[in-house]
């Protein structure tokens, strides 16, 4: 028997938790980019890293 | 299966709760984003801002999000970097991943911090991005 709950969101923490339990119907990845500058002692650069990568959302688990 | 209509607000949405996680907590004054040895030795820690991220945009089906001003680290270790981390205010782990130059969850040009670094900045801050299906 299937039932109706109502969900009250009142923070942006909460409104993430009930998006994550709606994923059960969605996939995708969370991307991340940036540049990290490296100096050394005398504030000459040395070495700039170039960051771009993601990682999937999680799946929630199926009881 | 996957959701046959995903509105840009709906991941715009999606992406600024997200990223509120970085605010929780209390017992630092901001989030923070880590390097770290694959023996989970920290080389780096750069603060994010008190509100880390500001508000998502989307279009095309792409939510993005810019960083406030991230904080440098002025005491870094050299060393291989081969995971990252992203920690709200009470240093809970919210993302993370490998890192190197190919194959990685997060790809760098080049992953060695040099013997001659002392400080680490990410000046242009970091962007998340989320593309739901």
């Amino acid at each position: 028997m299937s039932h109706e709950e109502t969900v009250h969101v009142n923070t942006p923490q909460e409104a993430a938790e009930v998006i994550r339990g709606w994923q059960a119907g969605a996939k995708g990845r969370i991307g991340i980019s940036g540049t990290l500058t490296f100096r050394d002692k005398d504030g000459n650069v040395v070495k700039t890293m170039e960051m771009n990568g993601s990682v999937p959302l999680p799946q929630p688990t199926k009881e | 299966m996957a959701l046959t209509t995903i509105a840009d607000k709906f991941e715009q949405g999606a992406l600024n709760g997200a990223c509120a996680t970085f605010n929780v907590g209390s017992t630092d004054p901001s989030g923070d984003f880590r390097l770290l040895t694959n023996a989970d030795a920290e080389l780096a820690q750069l603060t994010l801002a008190t509100t880390a991220f500001q508000n998502a945009t989307s279009a095309g089906g792409l939510a993005s999000a810019v960083s406030n001003a991230i904080t440098k680290d002025t005491s870094i270790t050299a060393g291989t970097i081969a995971k990252f981390q992203l920690r709200d205010r009470d240093n809970v782990v919210m993302l993370a991943g490998s890192v190197g130059t190919s194959g990685a969850d997060l790809n760098v040009s080049d992953n060695v911090i040099p013997g001659t670094a002392t400080e680490v900045t990410c000046d242009a801050g970091l962007t998340l991005t989320l593309q739901l299906s």
